[in-house]
Protein backbone atom coordinates (compact mmCIF):
# COMPACT_ATOMS: atom_id res chain seq x y z
CA UNK A 1 0.00 0.00 0.00
CA UNK A 2 1.62 3.58 -0.86
CA UNK A 3 -0.80 6.34 -0.05
CA UNK A 4 2.06 8.67 -0.92
CA UNK A 5 0.12 8.57 -4.56
CA UNK A 6 -3.04 10.15 -3.27
CA UNK A 7 -4.17 11.22 -6.81
CA UNK A 8 -7.55 9.33 -6.20
CA UNK A 9 -7.86 10.54 -2.76
CA UNK A 10 -7.52 13.79 -4.09
CA UNK A 11 -10.69 12.82 -7.04
CA UNK A 12 -12.75 11.81 -4.29
CA UNK A 13 -12.43 14.57 -2.05
CA UNK A 14 -13.13 16.66 -5.01
CA UNK A 15 -16.69 14.86 -5.37
CA UNK A 16 -17.12 15.96 -1.96
CA UNK A 17 -15.55 19.44 -2.21
CA UNK A 18 -17.66 20.58 -5.59
CA UNK A 19 -20.98 19.94 -4.33
CA UNK A 20 -20.07 22.00 -1.36
CA UNK A 21 -18.27 24.91 -2.94
CA UNK A 22 -20.94 25.40 -5.23
CA UNK A 23 -23.42 26.32 -2.70
CA UNK A 24 -20.74 28.69 -1.10
CA UNK A 25 -21.61 32.45 -2.73
CA UNK A 26 -20.69 35.24 -0.26
CA UNK A 27 -18.33 35.79 2.49
CA UNK A 28 -20.38 38.36 4.20
CA UNK A 29 -19.16 37.80 8.08
CA UNK A 30 -15.55 38.15 8.83
CA UNK A 31 -13.64 36.12 11.66
CA UNK A 32 -9.49 37.86 11.92
CA UNK A 33 -7.65 35.72 14.41
CA UNK A 34 -4.34 37.51 15.43
CA UNK A 35 -1.10 35.38 14.38
CA UNK A 36 2.46 37.42 15.42
CA UNK A 37 4.53 35.40 17.70
CA UNK A 38 2.38 36.10 20.46
CA UNK A 39 -0.88 34.82 19.22
CA UNK A 40 1.19 31.50 18.22
CA UNK A 41 2.84 30.90 21.62
CA UNK A 42 -0.70 31.49 23.23
CA UNK A 43 -2.43 28.96 20.89
CA UNK A 44 -3.64 30.81 17.97
CA UNK A 45 -3.14 27.54 16.02
CA UNK A 46 -5.41 25.44 17.70
CA UNK A 47 -7.92 28.43 17.96
CA UNK A 48 -7.97 28.20 14.13
CA UNK A 49 -8.22 24.73 13.69
CA UNK A 50 -10.92 24.56 15.89
CA UNK A 51 -12.81 27.34 14.60
CA UNK A 52 -12.67 25.85 10.85
CA UNK A 53 -13.94 22.38 12.18
CA UNK A 54 -16.66 24.28 13.76
CA UNK A 55 -17.84 26.27 10.58
CA UNK A 56 -17.61 23.05 9.12
CA UNK A 57 -19.77 20.91 11.55
CA UNK A 58 -22.26 23.61 11.08
CA UNK A 59 -21.96 24.04 7.89
CA UNK A 60 -21.70 27.82 7.63
CA UNK A 61 -20.96 28.75 4.38
CA UNK A 62 -21.05 32.65 4.78
CA UNK A 63 -17.85 33.25 7.07
CA UNK A 64 -14.25 34.40 5.73
CA UNK A 65 -11.41 33.17 8.20
CA UNK A 66 -8.15 35.74 8.19
CA UNK A 67 -5.23 36.71 10.17
CA UNK A 68 -3.73 39.68 11.19
CA UNK A 69 -0.17 39.83 13.25
CA UNK A 70 0.95 41.21 16.52
CA UNK A 71 -1.42 44.25 16.92
CA UNK A 72 0.41 45.13 20.31
CA UNK A 73 -2.29 43.54 22.89
CA UNK A 74 -0.03 40.35 23.11
CA UNK A 75 -0.95 39.66 26.55
CA UNK A 76 -4.51 39.46 25.73
CA UNK A 77 -3.57 36.66 23.06
CA UNK A 78 -5.53 34.88 21.36
CA UNK A 79 -7.29 37.55 19.50
CA UNK A 80 -10.39 36.61 17.52
CA UNK A 81 -12.35 39.46 15.95
CA UNK A 82 -15.68 38.93 14.79
CA UNK A 83 -16.90 41.52 11.92
CA UNK A 84 -20.62 41.39 10.92
CA UNK A 85 -21.75 43.49 8.38
CA UNK A 86 -23.27 46.86 9.43
CA UNK A 87 -22.24 45.75 13.37
CA UNK A 88 -19.45 46.80 15.45
CA UNK A 89 -16.34 44.89 15.03
CA UNK A 90 -15.99 43.03 18.31
CA UNK A 91 -12.81 41.60 19.54
CA UNK A 92 -12.36 38.86 21.41
CA UNK A 93 -9.48 38.32 24.02
CA UNK A 94 -7.29 35.08 25.96
CA UNK A 95 -9.61 32.81 23.27
CA UNK A 96 -8.79 29.13 23.90
CA UNK A 97 -10.89 26.40 21.52
CA UNK A 98 -13.23 25.39 24.00
CA UNK A 99 -14.68 29.15 23.50
CA UNK A 100 -14.75 28.92 19.71
CA UNK A 101 -17.98 26.87 19.64
CA UNK A 102 -19.75 29.38 21.94
CA UNK A 103 -18.48 32.40 19.46
CA UNK A 104 -19.65 30.77 16.79
CA UNK A 105 -22.91 30.05 18.12
CA UNK A 106 -23.48 32.87 19.65
CA UNK A 107 -21.95 35.45 17.37
CA UNK A 108 -21.47 34.40 14.27
CA UNK A 109 -24.45 32.55 14.26
CA UNK A 110 -27.07 34.65 16.15
CA UNK A 111 -25.18 37.89 16.19
CA UNK A 112 -25.69 37.62 19.91
CA UNK A 113 -22.05 39.21 21.42
CA UNK A 114 -20.63 36.97 23.90
CA UNK A 115 -19.91 39.84 26.54
CA UNK A 116 -17.50 38.06 28.92
CA UNK A 117 -14.83 37.41 26.31
CA UNK A 118 -14.71 40.88 24.82
CA UNK A 119 -11.88 43.13 25.43
CA UNK A 120 -12.74 45.49 22.52
CA UNK A 121 -14.94 46.55 19.86
CA UNK A 122 -14.77 49.08 17.06
CA UNK A 123 -17.82 50.85 16.01
CA UNK A 124 -19.19 50.16 12.52
CA UNK B 1 7.32 27.28 21.34
CA UNK B 2 7.01 23.56 22.12
CA UNK B 3 6.67 21.88 18.91
CA UNK B 4 8.83 22.96 15.63
CA UNK B 5 5.88 23.30 13.41
CA UNK B 6 5.31 26.63 15.95
CA UNK B 7 8.75 28.06 14.93
CA UNK B 8 7.16 27.17 11.07
CA UNK B 9 4.02 28.87 11.53
CA UNK B 10 5.94 31.63 12.88
CA UNK B 11 8.22 31.52 9.52
CA UNK B 12 5.54 31.14 7.03
CA UNK B 13 3.86 33.97 8.95
CA UNK B 14 7.00 36.51 8.57
CA UNK B 15 6.34 35.34 4.78
CA UNK B 16 3.02 36.40 4.39
CA UNK B 17 3.87 39.89 6.04
CA UNK B 18 6.52 40.13 3.78
CA UNK B 19 4.34 40.39 0.92
CA UNK B 20 5.07 36.64 -0.39
CA UNK B 21 3.04 35.65 -3.59
CA UNK B 22 5.10 32.03 -3.27
CA UNK B 23 6.03 30.56 -0.37
CA UNK B 24 7.86 26.83 -0.52
CA UNK B 25 8.41 24.60 2.61
CA UNK B 26 10.59 21.80 3.05
CA UNK B 27 11.02 19.78 5.94
CA UNK B 28 13.68 17.28 5.56
CA UNK B 29 13.40 14.40 8.49
CA UNK B 30 16.55 12.42 8.16
CA UNK B 31 17.04 10.95 11.60
CA UNK B 32 19.93 7.95 9.86
CA UNK B 33 21.97 11.37 9.46
CA UNK B 34 21.05 12.82 13.00
CA UNK B 35 19.65 15.86 10.91
CA UNK B 36 16.16 17.48 10.99
CA UNK B 37 16.45 20.34 8.61
CA UNK B 38 13.18 23.25 8.14
CA UNK B 39 13.70 25.40 4.75
CA UNK B 40 11.13 28.27 3.81
CA UNK B 41 11.73 30.35 0.88
CA UNK B 42 9.62 33.10 -0.41
CA UNK B 43 9.48 35.73 -2.51
CA UNK B 44 8.82 38.63 -0.25
CA UNK B 45 10.53 41.73 0.13
CA UNK B 46 13.02 40.26 1.86
CA UNK B 47 15.61 42.48 4.10
CA UNK B 48 18.61 44.65 4.15
CA UNK B 49 22.07 43.19 5.24
CA UNK B 50 21.50 45.17 8.29
CA UNK B 51 18.16 44.08 9.45
CA UNK B 52 19.64 39.71 8.31
CA UNK B 53 22.11 40.34 10.70
CA UNK B 54 19.85 41.77 13.16
CA UNK B 55 16.92 39.57 12.69
CA UNK B 56 17.63 37.14 15.66
CA UNK B 57 17.86 39.59 18.15
CA UNK B 58 14.86 39.70 20.52
CA UNK B 59 14.93 43.63 20.50
CA UNK B 60 14.86 44.00 16.73
CA UNK B 61 11.91 44.37 15.13
CA UNK B 62 10.79 46.58 12.16
CA UNK B 63 7.30 46.98 13.37
CA UNK B 64 5.73 49.61 15.86
CA UNK B 65 3.35 48.54 17.30
CA UNK B 66 6.00 47.40 20.27
CA UNK B 67 9.93 47.24 20.33
CA UNK B 68 10.59 43.38 20.16
CA UNK B 69 10.91 41.07 17.79
CA UNK B 70 10.96 37.55 19.43
CA UNK B 71 10.18 34.97 16.24
CA UNK B 72 13.33 34.24 15.03
CA UNK B 73 15.31 34.95 18.21
CA UNK B 74 13.32 31.81 19.71
CA UNK B 75 14.03 29.76 16.58
CA UNK B 76 17.57 30.85 17.40
CA UNK B 77 17.17 29.60 20.42
CA UNK B 78 15.25 26.49 19.55
CA UNK B 79 18.12 25.38 17.46
CA UNK B 80 21.67 25.90 19.18
CA UNK B 81 19.86 24.32 22.72
CA UNK B 82 20.18 21.01 20.28
CA UNK B 83 23.35 21.83 18.40
CA UNK B 84 21.93 22.59 15.51
CA UNK B 85 22.52 25.80 12.73
CA UNK B 86 20.39 28.57 11.64
CA UNK B 87 21.13 30.24 8.12
CA UNK B 88 18.78 33.23 6.93
CA UNK B 89 19.78 34.49 3.13
CA UNK B 90 18.02 37.36 2.20
CA UNK B 91 17.51 40.13 -0.75
CA UNK B 92 15.87 43.05 -0.68
CA UNK B 93 12.91 42.87 -3.52
CA UNK B 94 13.93 39.01 -4.21
CA UNK B 95 12.94 37.29 -0.81
CA UNK B 96 13.79 35.24 2.13
CA UNK B 97 15.37 31.77 2.50
CA UNK B 98 15.45 30.59 6.17
CA UNK B 99 17.35 27.21 7.12
CA UNK B 100 17.09 25.68 10.32
CA UNK B 101 18.80 22.42 11.01
CA UNK B 102 18.19 20.42 13.94
CA UNK B 103 19.89 17.69 15.79
CA UNK B 104 17.37 14.79 15.34
CA UNK B 105 18.50 12.79 18.35
CA UNK B 106 19.37 15.36 21.14
CA UNK B 107 17.17 15.12 23.90
CA UNK B 108 16.13 19.19 23.49
CA UNK B 109 15.00 18.59 20.05
CA UNK B 110 11.51 19.49 19.68
CA UNK B 111 9.14 17.31 18.27
CA UNK B 112 7.69 18.61 14.60
CA UNK B 113 4.02 18.64 16.29
CA UNK B 114 0.87 19.20 13.91
CA UNK B 115 2.39 20.58 10.88
CA UNK B 116 -0.87 20.33 8.88
CA UNK B 117 -2.98 22.62 11.44
CA UNK B 118 0.28 24.75 11.13
CA UNK B 119 -0.03 25.60 7.30
CA UNK B 120 -3.75 25.81 7.29
CA UNK B 121 -3.21 28.15 10.04
CA UNK B 122 -0.55 29.78 8.41
CA UNK B 123 -1.88 30.67 5.11
CA UNK B 124 -5.22 30.78 5.54
CA UNK B 125 -7.14 34.29 3.96
CA UNK B 126 -4.21 34.44 1.24
CA UNK B 127 -5.80 35.20 -1.51
CA UNK B 128 -2.77 35.41 -4.04
CA UNK B 129 -0.57 32.46 -2.55
CA UNK B 130 0.75 29.63 -4.47
CA UNK B 131 2.49 27.10 -1.85
CA UNK B 132 4.51 23.64 -1.96
CA UNK B 133 5.60 21.84 0.65
CA UNK B 134 7.70 19.00 0.38
CA UNK B 135 8.24 16.77 3.22
CA UNK B 136 10.89 14.51 3.42
CA UNK B 137 11.63 11.15 5.85
CA UNK B 138 14.17 9.01 5.17
CA UNK B 139 13.86 8.41 1.15
CA UNK B 140 10.12 8.52 1.17
CA UNK B 141 8.97 12.06 -0.54
CA UNK B 142 5.57 13.91 -0.35
CA UNK B 143 5.03 16.70 -1.97
CA UNK B 144 1.96 19.61 -2.26
CA UNK B 145 1.36 22.19 -4.19
CA UNK B 146 -1.79 24.49 -3.69
CA UNK B 147 -1.60 24.99 -8.03
CA UNK B 148 -2.19 20.57 -8.23
CA UNK B 149 -4.22 20.62 -5.21
CA UNK B 150 -6.89 23.24 -7.35
CA UNK B 151 -6.25 21.13 -10.30
CA UNK B 152 -7.29 18.55 -9.03
CA UNK B 153 -10.25 19.62 -7.20
CA UNK B 154 -11.55 21.05 -10.30
CA UNK B 155 -11.56 25.06 -8.97
CA UNK B 156 -8.80 27.32 -8.12
CA UNK B 157 -7.68 26.50 -4.70
CA UNK B 158 -8.26 29.25 -2.30
CA UNK B 159 -6.60 30.15 0.99
CA UNK B 160 -9.59 32.63 2.30
CA UNK B 161 -12.33 29.38 1.71
CA UNK B 162 -12.48 27.67 5.39
CA UNK B 163 -13.96 24.36 3.38
CA UNK B 164 -10.88 24.36 0.87
CA UNK B 165 -8.55 24.38 4.41
CA UNK B 166 -10.50 21.86 5.63
CA UNK B 167 -9.55 19.66 3.26
CA UNK B 168 -6.30 20.44 2.54
CA UNK B 169 -5.30 19.87 6.10
CA UNK B 170 -7.22 16.41 6.04
CA UNK B 171 -5.08 15.55 2.94
CA UNK B 172 -1.89 16.74 4.59
CA UNK B 173 -2.30 15.08 7.85
CA UNK B 174 -3.04 11.69 6.17
CA UNK B 175 -0.28 12.28 3.89
CA UNK B 176 2.07 12.30 6.86
CA UNK B 177 0.21 9.62 9.09
CA UNK B 178 0.96 7.39 5.92
CA UNK B 179 4.94 8.11 6.00
CA UNK B 180 5.23 8.16 9.33
CA UNK B 181 2.89 4.83 9.48
CA UNK B 182 1.57 6.18 12.89
CA UNK B 183 4.89 6.97 14.65
CA UNK B 184 5.43 10.52 15.54
CA UNK B 185 8.57 12.41 14.74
Amino acid sequence: MNKLLTMEDLRALRKDALGEMTARQTCDIQVIVGMGTCGIAAGAREVVTELLKELQRRNIKNVSVTKTGCIGMCEREVLLDVVRPNEDRVTYGRVVPRDVSRIVGEHIVNGRVVEGLVVGRITS
Amino acid sequence: MQELSLHILDLLQNSVEAGAKKITLVVKDAPEEDELTIVVTDNGCGMTAEQCANVTSPFYTVRKTRRVGLGLAFLEMAVTQCGGRLRIESSPGYGTEVVATFSHSHPDRQPLGDLSGTIISALMGETELTFEYLHIYGNIKMKISSLNFGELLGIPFRFDRPEHLSLLEKNIREQLQTIYGGESS
